[in-house]
């Protein structure tokens, strides 16, 4: 009967270099495509122009300034005064519109920054206009 | 003085404990990170605390931190806006616009596209936020 040769070395070690490699690829991959960050979004939206009932002087009126100061109406205030005021005005109505005016120099982030609190406060009904300093508003 | 050299030949190195090391670090990447989306142009989008977390619609407006303006991946001009998303609002009026503005930018660039949608006849818009470190 035939008897074949039996390999009589020891099995070797497995060779690991390509799995290596591809951890390595893996890991460069996902180092470079992962963020911390997470990225949320504000909803917004737009009344219809008939859904406005509002008269103009109950709108709640806030400017940001080029300098990042806020004034309600005509009076500075600073932003946890906003804040109070805001949630005292939206307990009595919390339909009450809000707008939002912003100065020329102000940035993205300030005004997120106030949408923000407004959001936080409970504000539905919010617009968000450009406004020149001197156009009307605090001097 | 002669020391005694080493007479066995080099042994290889193991690979073992890299390979655990690298396992390691490839699993809290995959676990811990979010794969970004790649945007045209690098936005660092304003911090907020009330932003939810929600996929993004098909109309995507990038507001970049050198005046670009990019919809939906082409670069345009703000006065190309209007024509080219009303068409796709006329159909969906309930679409929901996505604006990623950079936190540097002037508001007012902001403010402009906002009308502009507004002007297009869209309802809803969401504007790109990022959490607070920390919370």
């Amino acid at each position: 009967m035939l008897e074949l040769d039996r390999a009589t070395r020891r099995p070797r070690q497995m060779n690991l270099t390509p799995m290596v490699d591809v951890v390595f690829q893996l890991l460069i991959f996902f180092m470079l495509t992962t963020s911390f960050i997470s990225i949320e979004s504000m909803e917004m939206s737009f009344p219809k122009a008939e859904d406005v009932k509002a008269a103009p002087q109950s709108v709640f009126r806030i400017f940001i300034q080029d300098d990042n100061h806020i004034f309600l109406g005509d009076k500075e205030v600073t932003i946890n005064e906003m804040k109070a005021q805001l949630r005292l005005a939206l307990f009595k109505d919390p339909e009450r519109g809000i707008l939002l005016l912003s100065g020329e120099q102000v940035n993205v982030q300030r005004l997120i920054s106030v949408m923000d609190d407004i959001n936080l406060m409970g504000g539905k009904n919010v617009a968000v206009a450009d406004w020149q300093q001197g156009q009307g508003g605090p001097e | 003085m002669e020391f005694a050299r080493t007479t066995k030949k080099m042994r290889e190195i193991s690979v073992v404990p890299l390979i655990d090391v690298v396992l390691q670090l490839l699993i809290f990447f995959l676990m811990a990170g979010t794969v970004q989306k790649f945007e045209l142009v690098p936005i660092d989008p304003p911090v907020a605390e009330s932003g939810k977390i929600v996929d993004e619609g098909n109309v995507v407006i990038l507001l970049g931190k050198h005046d670009e303006l990019i919809l939906n991946d082409d670069l345009i001009e703000v006065e190309q806006l209007i024509p080219l998303i009303t068409h796709q609002l006329k159909n969906y009026p309930h679409l929901v616009v996505t604006v990623k503005a950079d936190a540097g930018i002037p508001a007012s660039r902001l403010i402009e596209v906002m009308d502009y949608v507004k002007a297009a006849g869209g309802r809803n818009l969401s504007l790109v936020t990022q959490a607070v470190v920390g919370k």
